[in-house]
């Protein structure tokens, strides 16, 4: 408690709420008393923060849910929040493990949800950025932990194991034996119960919720081994195990550790949102200038922002203002903004100091919505791992059953051989190669893509990549280059003291070298040290400076232009710069965001492989099909909000198309959120990147049609491996049941099989890379 | 082979305090980034800028 204030209401709360504790604690009986203390008043603290107003009338609240392992979890957060009366809509993300709930305000409330949560084991928290960050590091502590005295215990064990395997062929005594059984027990049990407790947490709440998990299996394996060794050890006869229970535990430790590492690491870019904007902004009370926490702004409000700096919040312009707004909408020209037009948060300023007045703050902003949208996007997208899953857990629910069949005839034949059967039976079905034969191509083909340069932060798009069957590219920044390069430069040779265009390039380099603006980036080749003063900008105008003793006017035809001959007729597209000196008009440079030179053959060769392309953008319908023109895509979208371009992909989804989306700004977020699979361009926001399944780097477009052919690839590889386990399995497991097949030898048949499984996906990348070589040569001498 | 009964034990005890020392590193922040610090060699001493694309500085 931080304050007595607390502490009183802290009490209130509890004793209002005492009746509910009890209720929970019968069915959480693992729980410490003092932290459902703690989290019950936590919930009720957070009841009115963290809440919107959905439009249908709903109250909606984003919550942080700790535990969260693995899709089942989803699946049950969904089910058992579906019960709690007045609850319209759940939907789970279990890679950023947020869960998005809405209800009916006059039935039940967040406090209501967040205890279901609590009492389902998880670790429930209203969304706040700082509350995700603090329970990652909490969660991937516990979990190195546990995996450190996993793997410490496993080498003591299997050192005192390898002891007793040389046993029977030396002339070890029983009593050095029985010895190192203990020794190894005595390892084993701190391994087991503290290592393996997420095993056990995640087999009870398997059995209360009567919904079977990966875990449960688990769970039982190592129940059974380490007790039947320990009752082995006691009587003084038959093999013990607890090298295979370390072991066990602690590989299959590992393999969590790397699937939350991952997890965690897109939670971290998600929210890199938060950082696109200002901490503080600076408001304009009583004619005084003061800086306040972002989160302190109120509506109406007027804030000051100085050049360079990015808008806190949504509102009206008070005095005319150039800004980039190509983080929200993707279009990297800058615009010039009036008095009373709007600007969002993420916006920067790049003329002149500003102000503004505050529209809208916090949840209401533009790209909070957008994130929400995002979100939401990525939890709604139409999963095959839902039902992979039901899958697994069919399959779970009757390897134990088969097992306990196994055991049951076995008592009845022959009870000495009963245990070990239905051991082996456990051991030998354990799905590990089962499980390998998926991730570990999907590792393979990952790494093969990653060297090319798209890399993958969610290998489980790669089965989605190789059945896609319609992709939708964004416009700027996507097909093209995203920032203006010059195409055209004209010199008025007419004047006194022409110049060259290669001088003329120079000189205008020389004075955007001070300017930060994104056209200035264009000059950057054009650099070459010349001496220049005075610059001044004129917002929305251009610059004026002195360079080697000359005064430039470089910008709009009405800064710079009113010299211009008649005849010089502007460009049909494109940004035109104006140059003059005070002797007259120098000349004109043409810049343009360019195609990128892949585009063309990236979507010839997606044709070839029978995917059809599609461009949706923010940007205006006749720009939008001008590109469509030049790179024959017929299906072309033009001056789409994100919700609209979303819009776009379920419609193709629901054709029951796959979708690819590629993307860069904060305005595609949603739509990569919501594709089936989505690469997002490093240059792009992180917005977008944390949205996306894979991040392209080095703006080689061409590797979106490579990975395609890789992930095709990878798939038979894939159902080959598949296809090897299940047969593995099938064989074995018939076997065991028939108790031909010793644990240690069930234990070596699985390490063999997953190994055969490993190589075979090694394999796979290899023939990845060198068949995807070879199509793309005879794609280029085809369309050469 | 006696002296087994003795270095065990001993073993034991190491492994406890291994043990112990690891969860020590863990609480000190030593577990926190696990993926910088293989990259941390290929860096120059000088922090690279942030965006090495543009020119703003005045």
């Amino acid at each position: 408690m931080c304050c007595p204030g607390c502490q009183a209401v802290a009490d209130l709360i509890i004793s209002g709420g005492q009746g509910d504790y009890y209720r929970f604690r019968d069915s959480t009986a693992a729980r410490a008393d003092e932290s459902i203390l703690q989290n019950l008043s936590d919930w009720d603290a957070f009841d009115s923060e963290a809440e919107q107003v959905d439009e249908d009338g709903t109250v909606g609240s984003l919550v942080l849910v700790g535990g969260i392992h693995c899709s089942a979890c989803g699946w049950l957060i969904e089910n058992q929040l579906h019960r709690i009366d007045g609850v319209s809509r759940v939907q789970v993300d279990t890679m950023t493990r947020r869960v998005q709930v809405n209800w009916a305000p006059d039935k039940t409330g967040l406090p209501a949800i967040l205890k279901k949560l609590a009492s389902l084991g998880y670790r429930p928290r209203p969304m706040s950025a700082e509350a995700g960050r603090d329970l990652n590091r909490e969660e991937k502590r516990t979990a190195i932990r546990r995996l450190g005295v996993a793997g410490l215990g496993m080498m003591q064990v299997m050192m005192y194991a390898v002891g007793t395997y040389f046993g029977p062929m030396g002339d070890m005594e029983p009593a050095m034996e029985r010895y190192l059984h203990l020794v190894s027990m005595l390892v084993a049990t701190p391994v087991l119960v503290f290592s393996g407790a997420p095993f056990f947490t995640g087999a009870w709440r398997a059995i209360r919720t009567r919904h079977p998990n990966m875990d449960l299996p688990v769970a039982i394996a190592l129940a059974l081994a380490f007790s039947s060794s320990c009752y082995n050890l006691y009587v003084g006869h038959g093999s013990v195990y607890f090298e295979s229970v370390t072991m066990f535990v602690f590989f299959l430790l590992l393999g969590r550790f790397v699937e939350m590492s991952v997890r965690h690491r897109s939670c971290g870019t998600a929210e890199g949102l938060a950082q696109v904007l200002p901490e503080t902004a600076r408001v304009e009370s009583d004619g005084e200038i003061q800086s306040v926490p972002r989160s302190a702004l109120t509506e109406g409000q007027q804030v000051h922002v100085r050049p360079g700096d990015a808008f806190a919040a949504d509102g009206v312009l008070l005095e005319p203002a150039e800004i980039d707004e190509s983080l929200l909408t993707g279009e990297s020209t800058p615009c010039l903004r009036e008095p009373g037009e709007r600007v969002l948060a993420g916006s920067v300023n790049l003329g002149s100091a500003t102000r503004l007045e505050v529209t809208a703050t916090g949840d209401e902003l533009l790209v909070s919505q957008l994130e929400r949208l995002l979100r939401r996007a990525r939890a709604e997208r139409p999963v095959w791992i839902r039902m992979a899953d039901a899958v697994a857990s069919w399959v779970i629910a009757f390897v134990l059953l088969l097992a306990g069949g196994v055991y049951l005839v076995w008592s009845w034949i022959d009870p000495s051989q009963a245990f070990e059967a239905a051991l082996a039976v456990l051991v030998v079905t354990c799905p590990c190669a089962l499980s390998l034969a998926v991730p570990s191509a999907l590792a393979a083909a990952g790494a093969r893509l990653g060297r090319g340069g798209l890399l993958v932060s969610n290998t489980g798009a790669l089965m989605d990549l190789a059945r896609v069957e319609a992709v939708l590219f964004d416009k700027t920044g996507t097909l093209t280059r995203g920032r203006p390069q010059i195409t055209e430069t004209w010199v008025n040779t007419g004047h006194p003291a022409a110049v060259s265009q290669d001088r003329l390039l120079a000189l205008v380099g020389a004075v955007e070298d001070h300017v930060s603006h994104p056209i200035a980036r264009a000059f950057q080749d054009y650099q070459y040290g010349l001496q220049v003063d005075q610059v001044r900008l004129q917002p929305g105008q251009g610059v004026v400076a002195r360079v080697e003793g000359r005064s430039l006017q470089i910008g709009s035809a009405e800064l710079a232009g009113a010299d211009a001959p008649q005849d010089l007729t502007p460009p049909r597209d494109g940004i035109v710069i104006y140059v003059s000196d005070q002797q007259g008009f120098l000349g004109r440079i043409v810049l343009k965001d360019l195609l990128r030179p892949e585009a063309a053959g990236l979507v010839q060769s997606l044709g070839q492989l029978g995917i059809g392309s599609h461009i949706v953008s923010g940007d205006r319908e006749s720009a939008v099909a001008a590109v469509g023109e030049a790179l024959s895509i017929a299906a072309c979208h033009g001056a789409l909000r994100p919700e609209q371009k979303l819009a776009v992909v379920r419609q193709l989804q629901a054709e029951n198309r796959r979708v690819l989306a590629v993307g860069d700004g904060v305005n595609d977020a949603p739509v990569l959120g919501g594709a089936d699979v989505s690469i997002a361009m490093v240059e792009g926001a992180g917005l977008a990147q944390a949205g996306a399944d894979m991040v392209l780097t080095g703006g080689r477009l061409d590797r979106v049609g490579e990975a395609v052919k890789v992930a095709r690839k990878m798939m038979s590889i894939i159902k080959q491996n598949l296809a090897w386990a299940l047969g593995y399995n099938l064989i074995a497991i018939p076997l065991a049941a028939m108790g031909l097949v010793a644990p240690w030898m069930a234990a070596i048949g699985m390490s063999l099989s997953s190994l055969v499984v490993v190589i075979n996906a090694g394999r796979a990348g290899r023939i990845a890379k060198d068949r995807s070589d070879t199509d793309s040569h005879q794609a280029a001498e085809a369309w050469a | 082979m006696k002296i087994i009964f003795v270095l065990i034990p001993l073993s034991l005890i190491l492994l406890a305090v291994a043990i112990w020392g690891f969860f020590w590193m863990v609480r000190n922040d030593q577990f926190d980034d696990l993926e910088s610090p293989a990259w941390r060699i290929l860096t120059d001493d000088d922090p690279p800028r942030p965006d090495d694309q543009t020119r703003n500085e005045p």
